[in-house]
C-alpha cells in the first residue's frame, strides 16, 4: 500500500491525469512556496516549522476563494428561482397526477423554458465539481509528492526542490511532522493524527447530517433517496477513517481546512437562502418576523400581529354594520 | 462494423451511468435533456465519432455561466447547431416530438 521507495500516484492510470494536471501543481507549490516566504518575512521561522503548515492551510483558502464567484453565483440564480417559484407551482399543477413519459417529458421541457426564460437555473451544474475536482485532487498529489522529493526518489517539482521539500516535510506541528503517516509514527504522533481525523470525520458528518436534516423540503425526507443521502451521510465519514490513516499528516491538514471551509458555505447558504419548504427555510421565516417587528418597534410602526389585529378589528366592525350578506355589485350604468 | 460496436459499447457505458452512478447526487442538470440523455441520442442518430463530439461540446457548456434551458440532439448534425445562422439550428421545443420514442 505505502512503499517510500515508489510513488505510486506517478504510475497507472492516474499517474497520468497527474501529469495532465502537471501545470496546477506547479503553480500551487509556487503559491505555497510564496506565502511560505511571506510568513518568512514577517518573522516566522525559516527552514522547517509551522510556516509550512500555514501555508498548506492558505493554498486551501486559495482555491477556495478561486471557486466562490461560481458558488456566489448559483447562489443568486436560486433566490431567482425562489422568486419565480408561483409560475413554478402553476407548471406542476397543471401536471398533478400524469405520470406517463410524454407528459412527464413535457413537463420538464416547460420548467426548463421558464428557467431559461427568467434567467434562473437552480442547478448547480456539473460544471463546478468539474473545475473542483482537478483543483483538489492536484493539492492531494503535491502535498503527497513533498516526502518523495525530499527522499530523492521523485524529481522535484516547481518551486519545490530537495532542499525545499526536505524542510517542507521536517516541519512540526503538534510533534508531528508533515511527512509522517499513522502507521509510522510514535504514540503522540498517532494521538495527534487520531484526534485530527476524528475531526476530519466529525466536520464531514455534521455538514452532510445537517444538510440533509434541515435543508430538505420536507415532503423529500421519505422514500429510497433519502435512505440512499442517510446511508452516505454515514459512510463517507467511515471512509475516512481508513483513507486518514494511509496519507501524511500535510494532507490531513488540507483536508480539515477543507471541510472547515465548506461546512461554513453551507451553514451560510443555510441561513441565507434554504431551501423552499424545509426546516431552514422555517426557521428563516420566523427570524425575518422578528427582525420586521423589531425594525417596526423601532420606528414606532405598529407589529406585525398588531396589523392584522387592527384589520381584523376593522373587518369585524364591517360585518356588525353591513351584515354576513354579500353586498351585491350594484348595476353600472350602461353608457351610450 | 466496427463503429456500431463502439457506439453500443458507449451506449451502454452511458446506460450503465444512468443507472448505477447518476441516481447517488440530486438531479443538478442545467440543460434538458440531460447530458447522459443527450450523448445517448446522439450517439445513436451521428455514431460514436460524430455524436460524441456533440456529447463532448455539450459537457463543456455545462458551467454556471450558461443560462442552461432546452437543448436538444440537432436533428441533422452540425457542430454549430447552437448559432441561429446554422442550418442545422433548431428553437427549443417546449412539447416532445411524437416521434421520438424517449422515457
Amino acid at each position: 500500500m505505502y512503499d517510500s521507495q515508489h510513488f505510486t500516484l506517478d504510475s497507472g492510470f492516474f499517474g497520468f491525469i497527474y501529469t495532465i494536471l502537471r501545470p496546477v501543481e506547479w503553480l500551487q507549490t509556487w503559491i505555497m512556496k510564496l506565502f511560505h516566504d511571506l510568513l518568512v518575512l514577517i518573522g516566522f521561522q525559516d527552514g522547517p516549522g509551522i510556516a509550512w503548515v500555514l501555508s498548506i492551510v492558505f493554498l486551501v483558502l486559495v482555491v477556495h476563494a478561486i471557486i466562490l464567484p461560481v458558488w456566489w453565483h448559483s447562489m443568486k440564480s436560486m433566490r431567482k428561482t425562489q422568486a419565480i417559484q408561483p409560475e413554478l407551482m402553476k407548471i406542476q399543477r397543471k401536471y398533478k397526477g400524469k405520470n406517463d413519459p410524454a407528459s412527464r417529458e413535457a413537463m420538464s421541457r416547460e420548467t426548463m423554458k421558464l428557467y431559461q426564460d427568467n434567467g434562473a437555473n437552480p442547478m448547480g451544474s456539473c460544471g463546478i465539481a468539474i473545475v473542483q475536482g482537478p483543483a483538489f485532487m492536484s493539492v492531494w498529489y503535491t502535498l503527497s509528492a513533498v516526502s518523495y522529493i525530499a527522499s530523492g526518489v521523485r524529481e522535484p517539482l516547481g518551486a519545490f526542490t530537495k532542499e525545499v521539500a526536505e524542510d517542507f516535510a521536517n516541519s512540526m506541528a503538534f510533534g508531528v511532522t508533515l511527512s509522517q503517516r499513522f502507521a509510522e509514527s510514535d504514540l503522540n504522533g498517532k494521538i495527534v493524527m487520531g484526534i485530527f481525523i476524528a475531526l476530519m470525520c466529525l466536520s464531514l458528518f455534521f455538514l452532510q447530517f445537517n444538510n440533509m436534516r434541515k435543508n430538505l423540503p420536507k415532503a423529500s425526507m421519505q422514500g429510497s433517496m433519502y435512505t440512499m443521502q442517510k446511508a452516505m451521510a454515514f459512510g463517507f465519514p467511515v471512509m475516512y477513517i481508513f483513507s486518514g490513516v494511509l496519507f501524511p499528516f500535510a494532507v490531513l491538514v488540507y483536508w480539515i481546512t477543507n471541510n472547515v471551509c465548506n461546512l461554513i458555505r453551507s451553514q451560510y447558504q443555510m441561513y441565507a437562502i434554504p431551501t423552499p419548504g424545509s426546516p431552514a427555510a422555517e426557521e428563516k421565516e420566523i427570524r425575518d418576523h422578528k427582525r420586521e417587528n423589531a425594525r417596526r418597534a423601532k420606528a414606532g410602526e405598529p407589529s406585525l400581529e398588531e396589523e392584522a389585529l387592527e384589520k381584523a378589528k376593522e373587518e369585524a366592525a364591517q360585518r356588525a354594520e353591513s351584515g354576513f350578506q354579500r353586498q351585491q355589485p350594484s348595476r353600472r350604468k350602461k353608457r351610450k | 462494423m466496427a463503429g456500431s460496436v463502439i457506439a453500443g459499447a458507449m451506449g451502454s457505458a452511458i446506460r450503465w451511468y444512468q443507472k448505477w452512478i447518476s441516481p447517488l447526487s440530486p438531479p443538478r442538470c442545467r440543460y434538458y435533456p440531460s447530458c447522459s440523455a443527450y450523448a445517448l441520442t446522439a450517439i445513436q442518430r451521428f455514431g460514436a465519432f460524430r455524436g460524441g463530439l456533440l456529447a463532448v461540446m455539450r459537457i463543456l457548456r455545462c458551467m454556471p455561466w450558461n443560462a442552461g434551458g432546452i437543448d436538444d440532439v440537432p436533428q441533422r448534425f452540425s457542430p454549430f447547431y447552437r448559432f441561429s445562422w446554422s442550418k442545422a439550428h433548431e428553437e427549443p421545443r417546449v412539447t416532445p416530438l411524437a416521434w421520438e420514442s424517449k422515457e
